[in-house]
């Protein structure tokens, strides 16, 4: 069952003159299946737009259903955020037990699941997020380098075997590799995890991966878009700061240029026909 | 996590907030003192007083400092309420004390007694004690809050180095007290952040940190601790670097760029603090006789 927001608004400190308006009237839905993007520039309401879907930030006005749960009502927090995933900035800085086994257990164990149960799944969600559980189990999670924490936090989530999981910028601070190797995780973990929601500030893992895309701009929704249809409209994507992704530019660019090709293209392999086509080549 | 901070800066402006941050320390300190020259009932009475005697001298002399007091929240902009807030983090403090003084105060025979039960009396002694108390708790919290309302902490901390400074004479590290109280203070804030952000990260892997008994809630925060000491030790690191790149060599050679000056305001402000001590020392130690003169008029 999708994601249903209606109308959702969020004050921080109201009646105090600290008082903001971070989310305003919010209206979409998350569908099932969907690789859901979320962009906006920095205070536009992301982050605590999406620690809604989990109940961390309580609703103040307006509907939010996620699967059967409604959170206007009362409902078990804690089947909630095992059905909910969700990977905060810099993950890797929440771990803090002695090994990598311990740690990746923390979730499943607030579960109150049998021993072998959280075992079991320790062993999966570390390999599911490509280590290899042998190695690393009995090792404390400090010692590992940046990349591989950051993988142990992400499989700290996914061993409460949630079904709907949430990224806040999963990719922020890695160097190119280690960007690409996130991602490609990501993917992967789309069998387990059919829905997955992304927050990122770049376009091109917005447009490589989502099918979806909700455009924030100070607590505003400005529209949910396909890939396609959000990076065409340039006015728009000039004016909330940001870039096109390299694909698109280029696509742009070439169509700026008096050549014969759409630019709306997200897809490096289309954009390759394309060219061969206006080229002659096959 | 936010609602603890009592006395957190209220961003307005207002004669108050303008005042400078030295003349505001030095207040505060004198009103703190002179809260303590309204004495105690027995004190009082062991002096030589009567009942009647106090009742006039502590009456008069709490009435000075809420007038006082009121005049400043109203000139700050704060309003009533957040002020009111602050008494909440002692309120079980105050609760406690005055109860124990009103049914507690032995005070001998010659109290004005309203009904005795056994070990516990209540008296007109006892009444008056307990308002007093829980008054001048609450006129302790108040008067600190108000200079944190108005005064930024780092405002709070350049007047202090200011006027610690003679203490350099005698080889008191002024400036590096200075320094590592604000960057205490300047950490507060973020460390909040962190704190919230570690324990939401927690929460989403369904960490329970409100049900249990206490040992069983004191290890539920492990998983919050452990990540903040981590942070705390990066930040400070990454921060002495920092300084460290940009020259810091401690007080030797340092400038200041915002020169605190005294303004009119400021002498006048300080001026109207020392009225009001004054007549608080009047009061209780009836100079020139006056309060002895009123006491006499009334009665």
């Amino acid at each position: 069952m999708p994601i249903v927001l209606q109308n959702l608004t969020y004050i921080y400190s109201p009646g105090t003159p600290f008082e903001r308006k971070a989310l305003d009237d919010i209206t979409f839905t998350i569908d099932d299946g969907d690789f859901f993007g979320i962009i906006g520039h920095t205070g536009s309401g992301k982050s605590t737009l999406i620690s809604h879907f989990n109940g961390l930030t309580k609703l103040m006005s307006g509907k939010l259903t996620v699967d059967e749960f409604d959170l206007s009502k009362k409902y078990d927090y804690k089947s909630l955020r095992s059905r909910v995933g969700m990977v905060f900035q810099y993950p890797e800085y929440q771990l803090f037990d002695e090994t990598v086994k311990k740690d990746v257990g923390f979730g499943p164990r607030n579960l109150g699941l049998a021993d072998d149960e959280i075992e079991f799944r320790v062993k999966e969600a570390i390999e599911l997020v490509g280590l290899n559980y042998y190695e690393i189990a009995e090792r404390s999670p400090f010692e590992l380098s940046g990349g591989q924490m950051r993988r142990v936090a992400l499989a700290g989530v996914l061993a409460m075997k949630p079904k709907i999981l949430v990224l806040d910028e999963p990719t922020a601070g890695l160097d190119p590799r280690g960007k690409r190797e996130i991602l490609s995780l990501i993917r992967s973990i789309k069998k387990e995890c059919p829905t997955i929601i992304m927050i990122s500030h770049n376009m091109d893992e917005i447009a490589e991966n989502c099918n979806k895309i909700a455009v924030l701009s100070e607590g505003k929704l400005k529209g949910v878009f396909r890939p396609d249809e959000l990076f065409r409209q340039t006015e728009l994507i000039k004016s909330l700061n940001m870039e096109l992704p390299t694909v698109t530019y280029l696509a742009t660019q070439l169509n700026a240029r008096g050549y014969d090709i759409d630019k709306g293209i997200t897809d490096v392999d289309v954009l390759v026909k394309e060219i061969a086509r206006i080229k002659g080549v096959e | 996590m936010r609602d603890v901070t009592m006395g957190q800066y209220y961003p307005v402006k207002s004669p108050i907030h303008r005042l400078d941050p030295r003349i505001k320390l030095m207040a505060t300190v004198i009103y703190i003192v002179m809260l303590f020259f309204i004495p105690t009932l027995s004190n009082y009475l062991s002096r030589g007083g009567n009942f009647d005697g106090y009742l006039l001298l502590a009456g008069a002399g709490y009435a000075i400092i809420t007038l006082f007091l009121l005049v400043v929240i109203l000139l700050s902009r704060v309003p009533l309420g957040k002020v009111l807030k602050s008494i909440k983090a002692i309120i079980y403090l105050i609760t406690f004390t005055a109860v124990l003084s009103l049914f507690f105060y032995g005070g001998g025979d010659d109290v004005h007694l309203i009904f005795k039960w056994k070990f516990l009396s209540l008296s007109q002694e006892s009444i008056v004690t307990a308002t007093a108390m829980a008054l001048r708790l609450i006129y302790l919290v108040i008067g600190p809050s108000m200079l944190t309302f108005t005064t930024t902490p780092v405002e709070i901390t350049d007047a202090l180095e200011r006027l610690l400074k003679p203490l350099t004479l005698i080889k008191f590290p002024v400036h590096t007290l200075a320094m590592i109280m604000s960057i205490a203070l300047r950490m507060i804030p973020s460390l909040m952040e962190e704190t919230d952000k570690i324990k939401n990260a927690q929460k989403a892997r369904c960490a329970d940190f409100e049900s249990g008994n206490l040992i069983k809630r004191a290890k539920a925060l492990l998983p919050i601790l452990v990540p903040l000491f981590i942070s705390a030790f990066r930040r400070a690191e990454d921060l002495a670097l920092a300084m460290d790149s940009r020259c810091y060599a401690g007080a030797k050679g340092r400038t200041r760029m915002k020169v605190l000056k005294i303004r009119f305001a400021d002498i006048f402000g300080f001026l109207v603090v020392v009225a009001v001590f004054l007549s608080i020392l009047i009061l209780r130690y009836d100079w020139f006789g006056v309060a002895s003169q009123i006491l006499a008029f009334i009665l």
